[in-house]
Protein backbone atom coordinates (compact mmCIF):
# COMPACT_ATOMS: atom_id res chain seq x y z
CA UNK A 1 0.00 0.00 0.00
CA UNK A 2 1.81 3.15 -1.12
CA UNK A 3 1.19 6.14 1.14
CA UNK A 4 -0.26 9.42 -0.09
CA UNK A 5 0.36 12.58 1.92
CA UNK A 6 2.37 10.93 4.69
CA UNK A 7 5.76 12.51 5.12
CA UNK A 8 8.53 9.88 4.96
CA UNK A 9 6.08 6.96 4.92
CA UNK A 10 6.62 4.47 2.16
CA UNK A 11 4.34 1.45 2.14
CA UNK A 12 2.71 -1.16 4.31
CA UNK A 13 0.38 -4.14 4.48
CA UNK A 14 -3.27 -4.47 5.46
CA UNK A 15 -5.46 -7.33 6.64
CA UNK A 16 -9.24 -7.28 7.14
CA UNK A 17 -12.07 -9.63 8.09
CA UNK A 18 -15.65 -9.05 6.99
CA UNK A 19 -19.12 -10.42 7.68
CA UNK A 20 -21.34 -9.79 4.68
CA UNK A 21 -25.14 -9.77 4.37
CA UNK A 22 -26.92 -9.66 1.03
CA UNK A 23 -29.87 -7.27 0.64
CA UNK A 24 -31.90 -6.48 -2.45
CA UNK A 25 -30.03 -3.34 -3.35
CA UNK A 26 -26.60 -3.81 -1.85
CA UNK A 27 -24.37 -6.13 0.12
CA UNK A 28 -23.74 -4.73 3.55
CA UNK A 29 -20.60 -5.73 5.41
CA UNK A 30 -19.21 -5.19 8.87
CA UNK A 31 -15.47 -5.48 9.13
CA UNK A 32 -12.39 -5.05 11.24
CA UNK A 33 -8.85 -4.63 10.03
CA UNK A 34 -5.29 -3.79 10.82
CA UNK A 35 -2.66 -2.16 8.66
CA UNK A 36 1.01 -1.64 9.37
CA UNK A 37 3.56 0.76 7.89
CA UNK A 38 7.24 1.44 8.23
CA UNK A 39 9.64 4.13 7.15
CA UNK A 40 13.34 3.91 6.39
CA UNK A 41 13.95 4.21 10.12
CA UNK A 42 13.15 0.65 11.17
CA UNK A 43 12.66 1.74 14.78
CA UNK A 44 9.47 3.58 13.77
CA UNK A 45 6.16 1.81 13.22
CA UNK A 46 2.68 3.01 12.45
CA UNK A 47 -0.41 0.85 13.02
CA UNK A 48 -4.03 1.47 12.10
CA UNK A 49 -6.80 -0.61 13.66
CA UNK A 50 -10.18 -0.01 12.10
CA UNK A 51 -13.84 -1.06 12.21
CA UNK A 52 -16.05 -0.33 9.29
CA UNK A 53 -19.38 -0.54 7.54
CA UNK A 54 -19.08 -1.37 3.88
CA UNK A 55 -21.30 -1.39 0.83
CA UNK A 56 -20.69 -3.49 -2.27
CA UNK A 57 -22.69 -5.25 -4.97
CA UNK A 58 -21.29 -8.75 -4.97
CA UNK A 59 -23.41 -10.18 -7.78
CA UNK A 60 -21.87 -7.71 -10.21
CA UNK A 61 -18.57 -8.56 -11.88
CA UNK A 62 -17.24 -5.07 -11.21
CA UNK A 63 -18.60 -3.65 -8.01
CA UNK A 64 -17.98 -0.32 -6.36
CA UNK A 65 -16.82 -0.68 -2.78
CA UNK A 66 -17.42 1.93 -0.11
CA UNK A 67 -16.31 1.62 3.51
CA UNK A 68 -16.07 3.98 6.43
CA UNK A 69 -15.62 3.82 10.15
CA UNK A 70 -13.53 4.72 13.16
CA UNK A 71 -9.84 4.03 13.29
CA UNK A 72 -7.41 3.70 16.18
CA UNK A 73 -3.89 4.81 15.28
CA UNK A 74 -0.71 3.94 17.10
CA UNK A 75 2.79 5.33 16.44
CA UNK A 76 5.90 3.91 18.07
CA UNK A 77 9.48 5.05 17.91
CA UNK A 78 11.94 3.42 20.31
CA UNK A 79 10.94 4.79 23.72
CA UNK A 80 8.18 6.97 22.28
CA UNK A 81 4.57 5.98 21.86
CA UNK A 82 1.48 7.87 20.71
CA UNK A 83 -2.05 6.84 19.94
CA UNK A 84 -5.28 8.46 18.88
CA UNK A 85 -8.45 8.03 16.92
CA UNK A 86 -9.37 9.06 13.42
CA UNK A 87 -12.10 8.56 10.86
CA UNK A 88 -11.40 6.62 7.73
CA UNK A 89 -13.14 5.99 4.45
CA UNK A 90 -12.33 3.79 1.52
CA UNK A 91 -13.44 4.08 -2.07
CA UNK A 92 -12.61 1.41 -4.57
CA UNK A 93 -13.65 -1.20 -7.03
CA UNK A 94 -13.60 -4.96 -6.70
CA UNK A 95 -13.84 -7.68 -9.29
CA UNK A 96 -16.02 -10.63 -8.23
CA UNK A 97 -15.23 -14.17 -9.39
CA UNK A 98 -17.72 -16.79 -8.15
CA UNK A 99 -16.92 -20.47 -7.83
CA UNK A 100 -19.75 -22.44 -6.20
CA UNK A 101 -20.07 -20.87 -2.78
CA UNK A 102 -16.66 -19.30 -2.93
CA UNK A 103 -16.02 -15.76 -4.07
CA UNK A 104 -12.61 -14.37 -4.99
CA UNK A 105 -12.28 -10.66 -5.37
CA UNK A 106 -9.25 -8.50 -5.97
CA UNK A 107 -9.98 -5.03 -4.70
CA UNK A 108 -8.37 -1.78 -5.78
CA UNK A 109 -9.01 1.13 -3.50
CA UNK A 110 -8.01 4.41 -1.97
CA UNK A 111 -8.16 4.65 1.80
CA UNK A 112 -8.31 8.14 3.26
CA UNK A 113 -7.90 8.91 6.93
CA UNK A 114 -8.51 12.16 8.75
CA UNK A 115 -8.51 13.54 12.26
CA UNK A 116 -10.32 16.71 11.31
CA UNK A 117 -7.01 18.62 11.08
CA UNK A 118 -5.12 16.72 8.40
CA UNK A 119 -5.88 14.19 5.73
CA UNK A 120 -3.69 11.48 4.27
CA UNK A 121 -4.22 8.11 2.70
CA UNK A 122 -3.04 5.04 0.92
CA UNK A 123 -3.55 3.44 -2.45
CA UNK A 124 -4.03 -0.27 -1.96
CA UNK A 125 -4.75 -3.64 -3.46
CA UNK A 126 -6.39 -6.40 -1.46
CA UNK A 127 -6.99 -9.98 -2.43
CA UNK A 128 -10.28 -11.18 -0.94
CA UNK A 129 -11.80 -14.60 -0.40
CA UNK A 130 -15.45 -15.03 0.59
CA UNK A 131 -17.70 -17.98 1.40
CA UNK A 132 -21.52 -18.04 1.30
CA UNK A 133 -22.98 -19.84 4.30
CA UNK B 1 -38.91 1.01 19.30
CA UNK B 2 -36.07 2.46 17.33
CA UNK B 3 -36.54 2.35 13.60
CA UNK B 4 -33.80 0.86 11.44
CA UNK B 5 -33.21 4.17 9.74
CA UNK B 6 -32.70 5.94 13.03
CA UNK B 7 -30.37 3.19 14.21
CA UNK B 8 -28.26 3.52 11.07
CA UNK B 9 -28.08 7.27 11.44
CA UNK B 10 -27.06 6.87 15.07
CA UNK B 11 -24.31 4.41 14.23
CA UNK B 12 -23.02 6.75 11.54
CA UNK B 13 -22.92 9.72 13.93
CA UNK B 14 -21.15 7.67 16.62
CA UNK B 15 -18.56 6.56 14.10
CA UNK B 16 -17.95 10.14 12.99
CA UNK B 17 -17.59 11.33 16.59
CA UNK B 18 -15.19 8.53 17.43
CA UNK B 19 -13.12 9.44 14.43
CA UNK B 20 -12.37 13.04 15.30
CA UNK B 21 -10.76 12.71 18.71
CA UNK B 22 -7.34 14.25 18.24
CA UNK B 23 -4.68 15.21 15.72
CA UNK B 24 -2.86 11.91 15.38
CA UNK B 25 -3.02 11.98 11.57
CA UNK B 26 -1.62 15.48 11.48
CA UNK B 27 1.31 14.43 13.66
CA UNK B 28 1.89 11.26 11.64
CA UNK B 29 1.70 12.87 8.22
CA UNK B 30 3.23 16.34 8.58
CA UNK B 31 6.71 17.56 7.81
CA UNK B 32 7.98 19.29 10.95
CA UNK B 33 11.31 20.28 9.40
CA UNK B 34 10.80 22.50 6.38
CA UNK B 35 14.49 22.71 5.61
CA UNK B 36 14.65 24.09 2.10
CA UNK B 37 16.94 26.75 0.76
CA UNK B 38 15.48 30.22 1.25
CA UNK B 39 13.08 29.31 4.04
CA UNK B 40 13.28 31.54 7.11
CA UNK B 41 11.68 31.99 10.49
CA UNK B 42 11.83 35.10 12.66
CA UNK B 43 11.54 34.54 16.38
CA UNK B 44 11.40 37.11 19.14
CA UNK B 45 11.92 37.17 22.89
CA UNK B 46 11.12 40.05 25.25
CA UNK B 47 14.43 41.69 24.44
CA UNK B 48 15.77 40.34 21.18
CA UNK B 49 14.93 38.77 17.84
CA UNK B 50 16.63 35.97 15.97
CA UNK B 51 16.40 35.04 12.31
CA UNK B 52 16.69 31.36 11.46
CA UNK B 53 17.45 31.04 7.77
CA UNK B 54 18.32 28.22 5.39
CA UNK B 55 21.25 29.25 3.24
CA UNK B 56 22.54 27.82 -0.04
CA UNK B 57 23.41 24.14 -0.09
CA UNK B 58 26.96 23.28 0.87
CA UNK B 59 29.01 20.08 0.79
CA UNK B 60 30.98 18.88 3.80
CA UNK B 61 32.75 15.52 3.99
CA UNK B 62 31.23 14.78 0.57
CA UNK B 63 27.72 15.08 2.03
CA UNK B 64 25.27 17.73 0.91
CA UNK B 65 24.37 19.91 3.90
CA UNK B 66 21.89 22.62 4.65
CA UNK B 67 23.56 25.57 6.35
CA UNK B 68 21.07 26.87 8.91
CA UNK B 69 21.89 30.31 10.24
CA UNK B 70 20.72 30.99 13.79
CA UNK B 71 21.14 34.76 13.91
CA UNK B 72 24.46 34.56 12.08
CA UNK B 73 25.74 31.41 13.79
CA UNK B 74 25.62 28.65 11.19
CA UNK B 75 24.94 24.99 11.83
CA UNK B 76 25.33 22.50 9.02
CA UNK B 77 22.48 20.01 9.03
CA UNK B 78 21.65 16.92 7.04
CA UNK B 79 18.06 15.70 6.99
CA UNK B 80 17.86 11.93 6.63
CA UNK B 81 14.66 9.88 6.88
CA UNK B 82 15.69 8.64 10.32
CA UNK B 83 17.51 11.63 11.79
CA UNK B 84 18.55 15.22 11.55
CA UNK B 85 22.35 15.22 11.67
CA UNK B 86 24.61 18.09 12.63
CA UNK B 87 28.16 18.68 11.44
CA UNK B 88 30.60 18.51 14.34
CA UNK B 89 34.24 19.54 14.30
CA UNK B 90 36.67 19.65 17.21
CA UNK B 91 40.02 21.36 16.72
CA UNK B 92 43.08 21.81 18.93
CA UNK B 93 45.42 24.76 18.53
CA UNK B 94 49.09 24.26 19.31
CA UNK B 95 52.09 26.39 18.38
CA UNK B 96 50.12 28.31 15.80
CA UNK B 97 48.85 25.16 14.07
CA UNK B 98 45.29 23.85 14.00
CA UNK B 99 44.74 20.10 14.43
CA UNK B 100 41.36 18.62 13.59
CA UNK B 101 40.65 15.81 16.05
CA UNK B 102 37.03 15.11 15.12
CA UNK B 103 35.16 15.98 11.96
CA UNK B 104 31.93 14.11 11.39
CA UNK B 105 28.14 14.26 11.75
CA UNK B 106 26.30 13.66 15.00
CA UNK B 107 22.62 12.92 15.48
CA UNK B 108 20.76 16.01 16.60
CA UNK B 109 17.11 14.90 16.37
CA UNK B 110 15.80 11.41 15.68
CA UNK B 111 12.98 11.29 13.14
CA UNK B 112 10.03 11.01 12.95
CA UNK B 113 9.08 12.89 16.10
CA UNK B 114 7.08 10.79 18.55
CA UNK B 115 6.18 11.82 22.08
CA UNK B 116 8.57 10.29 24.63
CA UNK B 117 11.24 9.19 22.18
CA UNK B 118 14.79 9.76 23.35
CA UNK B 119 18.16 9.27 21.68
CA UNK B 120 21.83 9.83 22.18
CA UNK B 121 24.90 9.84 20.01
CA UNK B 122 28.60 10.41 20.57
CA UNK B 123 31.85 10.97 18.71
CA UNK B 124 35.20 10.30 20.36
CA UNK B 125 38.68 10.43 18.90
CA UNK B 126 42.26 11.17 19.94
CA UNK B 127 45.35 12.52 18.25
CA UNK B 128 49.00 12.42 19.32
CA UNK B 129 50.24 16.00 19.17
CA UNK B 130 53.67 17.19 20.34
CA UNK B 131 54.21 14.25 22.68
CA UNK B 132 50.76 14.19 24.22
CA UNK B 133 47.42 12.55 23.51
CA UNK B 134 44.66 15.06 22.87
CA UNK B 135 41.13 13.65 23.05
CA UNK B 136 37.95 15.24 21.76
CA UNK B 137 34.42 14.12 22.56
CA UNK B 138 31.01 15.14 21.34
CA UNK B 139 27.86 14.00 23.12
CA UNK B 140 24.36 14.66 21.93
CA UNK B 141 21.19 13.62 23.71
CA UNK B 142 17.59 14.48 22.99
CA UNK B 143 14.08 13.84 24.19
CA UNK B 144 10.69 14.63 22.71
CA UNK B 145 9.07 15.96 25.88
CA UNK B 146 5.60 16.18 24.40
CA UNK B 147 3.32 18.12 22.13
CA UNK B 148 0.82 20.88 22.64
CA UNK B 149 -2.01 22.09 20.48
CA UNK B 150 -1.48 25.67 19.36
CA UNK B 151 -4.58 27.10 17.74
CA UNK B 152 -2.99 28.60 14.64
CA UNK B 153 -0.38 25.94 14.06
CA UNK B 154 -1.71 22.56 15.18
CA UNK B 155 0.17 20.05 17.34
CA UNK B 156 3.61 21.46 18.17
CA UNK B 157 6.34 19.10 19.38
CA UNK B 158 8.79 20.15 22.10
CA UNK B 159 12.29 18.70 21.85
CA UNK B 160 15.03 18.97 24.50
CA UNK B 161 18.52 18.85 23.01
CA UNK B 162 21.67 18.66 25.06
CA UNK B 163 25.11 18.75 23.43
CA UNK B 164 28.50 18.58 25.11
CA UNK B 165 31.83 19.22 23.40
CA UNK B 166 35.01 18.31 25.28
CA UNK B 167 38.68 18.65 24.41
CA UNK B 168 40.93 16.88 26.90
CA UNK B 169 44.64 17.67 27.09
CA UNK B 170 47.07 16.26 29.68
CA UNK B 171 46.59 19.27 31.94
CA UNK B 172 43.27 20.84 30.90
CA UNK B 173 39.71 19.87 30.00
CA UNK B 174 37.72 22.30 27.87
CA UNK B 175 33.97 21.74 28.08
CA UNK B 176 31.22 23.48 26.15
CA UNK B 177 27.66 22.53 27.05
CA UNK B 178 24.59 23.69 25.17
CA UNK B 179 21.03 23.02 26.32
CA UNK B 180 18.17 24.10 24.10
CA UNK B 181 14.48 23.39 23.87
CA UNK B 182 13.17 23.62 20.33
CA UNK B 183 9.53 23.43 19.31
CA UNK B 184 8.40 22.45 15.83
CA UNK B 185 5.05 23.08 14.17
CA UNK B 186 3.58 20.89 11.40
CA UNK B 187 4.21 22.20 7.91
CA UNK B 188 6.06 25.21 9.29
CA UNK B 189 9.20 24.23 11.15
CA UNK B 190 10.74 25.88 14.17
CA UNK B 191 8.12 27.53 16.34
CA UNK B 192 9.91 28.25 19.60
CA UNK B 193 13.54 28.30 20.70
CA UNK B 194 14.59 28.35 24.33
CA UNK B 195 18.29 28.77 25.18
CA UNK B 196 20.53 30.73 27.54
CA UNK B 197 19.47 33.98 25.89
CA UNK B 198 15.77 33.52 26.57
CA UNK B 199 12.62 32.14 25.01
CA UNK B 200 12.06 33.07 21.39
CA UNK B 201 8.62 32.66 19.81
CA UNK B 202 7.78 32.64 16.13
CA UNK B 203 6.53 35.98 14.85
CA UNK B 204 6.95 35.57 11.09
CA UNK B 205 8.09 32.95 8.62
CA UNK B 206 8.30 31.98 4.99
CA UNK B 207 8.45 28.33 3.96
CA UNK B 208 7.96 26.51 0.70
Amino acid sequence: MPAVGFNDLNSGIAFSLYVNRHFNLVDLSLGAGVSYYTVENSAYTLYFYDMDIGFTKNNWLFSPAIEFGPEYTQRKHDTGDESGSAFYYSLGILVNFHLDKMRFYPKFYYKGTTDGQAHAGFIGVKLGVGYDF
Amino acid sequence: MISKELLRTGIFIILLCLGCGDNIIQRASSDYFKYREGNWWQLASDQDTILVEIESLDTLLQIECLPVSYGGYTKYLVKNPDALLEYAKAVYHFSGDEYTIIESFIERIELPLVDGNSWQDSLVDSMYIAGAWITAKFYSAGLVTGFENVAEYGDVYNVDINTIEMVITPDTIYVDTIDVIESYAPGIGIFRLENDNGIFDLIDYEVE
